[in-house]
């Protein structure tokens, strides 16, 4: 809404937003981050989606109406931009340990966890691990419209804990969500979605990631740290800070995830192609995927030695996990979740013929819903009045969604058996699988290869840990 | 015993200078307060959260005080929270143009 606002306002036409009361602090804080701080705002006393139409009418007829008067008539002030930003290379804090952790804690430059203090010296260790400037723009970030530099990739590793070595694949990352198609800016919409980095190459293993047993646990250093990275950088950066009154309105949230990184050895044993080529690169490549994860379901066991009893429950689980929040697929054309599996489980499947993409088409034709349980569904969050055959008219989803009028005719859940993809990882000696459902449009799969400096194998010899134990 | 110092630099980035306004300049100009007796208001919706009806019980409440006064529907504009928000919100400025709005109210968020 803040960048109708501000398209209207570069129109030279005055804009008002209307807006219920829980949305002032993202509005207004949404508003400052694009050069508007006095943005004008009629309010909504309450919450939309609760209040009956007698209240609601109320509310605007003696609330929302008179404001909306009132910043009609009154004269607008120009704006003017504040102060430029510090350079890169500024000193904005000198301190102890302790005193860096509050300056940074005070200005929602952290996520509650203490950081690694961003010295110049660590900041340029990581630089030597691209051979790209650090000026580089990646991309420009919204809701802050911030540049996503080089140089700021490497600040905000250093601060979430990685290692020198992780920064080509902490660029892929940036570069990944910097694509307008992942739609970072709505990372702070109320269903509070996380972003998930999935890593499928060599890089996994030279890296030591853990791809078997906990593998989404916080706890080892790869996968916790660049997770943890993407949250920092995406509430520096992007301006998505999850504090009252900011611009993030996930209503619960989640916390970040830890990366998920494929079972080569496991996936190529098998004789399944990796995820990296399912995403269209080359086996040699290491790519980094970014999703968003709204809901991930309970774990789903799955026993028996054919692929018809462990689907079993793997679809019905699934199933229950995409839910009717189905809905926002169909509304925004967008789709993408994704099944975790276990190796163990997996072979079953290799070893009776079946392919992925067997299992994506399998679940594709067996997960239904009603139509009228996701339009149910879509009045209770947003007080909406649409229909399947709406999207399907707008030219979102195919003909097949309005195959008849029966308001609880069964319709697709997934909108493209391809739309599926599937992982392997996690404990290869348990028969387990979660699904990670994405939300819609906002953060669907963005992958990007990982590029490696000339010297690699040399600055990775150089970066050997060097802890002694004694 | 002293605590080591640190020199930290800054997490955040700077604002592109091609969208956001740079120091010193002016993203919204001032104006002079508005005569509705001949204003265009137009109405721009997120297609849920009841705006139809929101904008229905305004432009009634507006028409009975200003008889003149000239409405631009939200379906002139589209969803501008829908599948098409980029091309929505992009299309906004010469449409509001074209049908010479005066005012944009632009709703709803909740």
């Amino acid at each position: 809404m803040s960048r109708a606002y501000l398209a209207a306002e570069q129109a030279g036409v005055r804009a008002i937003a209307v807006t219920a009361t829980a949305f002032m602090g993202m509005q207004r804080a949404t508003g400052k981050a694009i050069g508007l701080p006095d943005l004008r705002i009629a309010e909504y006393p309450g919450v939309i989606t609760i209040d009956g139409e007698e209240t609601f009418d109320r509310n605007v007829r003696e609330r929302v109406f008179p404001e909306l008067m009132e910043r009609i008539r009154e004269p607008v002030k120009a704006v003017v931009a504040e102060a430029a930003d510090p350079a890169p290379r500024d000193i904005v804090c000198r301190g102890s340990f302790d005193d860096i952790q509050e300056h940074f804690h005070r200005r929602l430059w952290s996520d509650g966890l203490p950081i690694v203090p961003p010295t110049l010296d660590r900041v340029e260790r990581f630089l030597e691990f691209t051979d790209r400037d650090p000026d580089e723009i990646l991309g420009v970030l919204l809701p802050e419209m911030r540049e996503a530099t080089v140089w700021s990739v490497a600040v905000n590793g250093v601060m979430a804990g990685c290692r020198p070595e992780y920064f080509p694949i902490l660029l892929a990352v940036v570069e990944a969500v910097a694509d307008p198609e992942f739609r970072l800016l709505h990372a702070g919409a109320t269903p509070g979605w996380e972003p998930l980095v999935i890593v499928s190459g060599d890089l996994v293993r030279t890296l030591n990631f853990n791809y078997q047993a906990g593998a989404m646990r916080v706890g080892s250093q790869a996968n916790t740290s660049i997770g943890r990275f993407l949250r920092l950088f995406m509430r520096n950066v992007a301006g998505l800070r999850s504090f009252p009154g900011q611009t993030d309105k996930g209503t619960l949230g989640m916390t970040f995830n830890v990366a998920l990184a494929e079972n080569d050895e496991a996936v190529i044993g098998m004789g399944w192609q990796p995820f990296r080529v399912d995403r269209g690169f080359a086996r040699e490549d290491t790519v980094v995927t970014v999703q968003s994860v709204v809901a991930i379901s309970p774990p789903i066991y799955s026993g028996g030695d054919t692929p018809e009893t462990q689907l079993e429950f793997i679809t019905s689980i699934f199933g229950t996990t995409c839910g009717p929040w189905t809905f926002s697929g169909l509304v925004y054309g967008n789709w993408h979740p994704l099944l975790v599996m276990s190796p163990v489980v997996a072979k079953v499947f290799a070893d009776n013929g079946w392919t992925k993409d067997r299992i994506r088409q399998h679940l594709y034709d067996s997960l239904k819903i009603p139509a009228s349980t996701m339009e149910r569904y879509f009045w209770h969050v947003a007080a909406s009045r649409w229909k399947v055959k709406d999207a399907v008219l707008e030219g979102t989803i195919p003909a097949l969604y309005a195959a008849s009028d029966d308001p609880d005719r069964l319709v697709p859940m997934c909108l493209k058996a391809e739309w599926i993809n599937i992982v392997l990882a996690g404990d290869p000696g348990r028969n387990q699988s979660r699904a990670y459902i994405n939300n819609h449009e906002h953060g669907v799969p963005v992958s990007r290869r990982v590029v490696l400096p000339a010297r690699w194998k040399e600055l990775l010899a150089s970066a050997q840990p060097k802890a002694s134990t004694t | 015993m002293h605590d080591p110092q640190f020199d930290v630099v800054w997490p955040l980035a700077r604002h592109a200078q091609t969208n956001a306004p740079t120091a010193g300049t002016a993203p919204v100009r001032a104006r002079a307060a508005l005569d509705l007796n001949s204003a265009t208001v137009a109405f721009l919706w997120t297609y849920n959260r009841k705006g139809d009806r929101m904008y229905d019980i305004m432009k009634g409440t507006l028409r009975g005080e200003y008889p003149d006064i000239r409405f631009v529907d939200y379906d002139a504009f589209g969803n501008i929270h829908g599948a098409s928000e980029r091309e929505v919100v992009a299309a906004i400025p010469q449409l509001l143009q074209q049908h010479k709005a005066d005012v944009a109210v632009i709703g709803v968020a909740g």
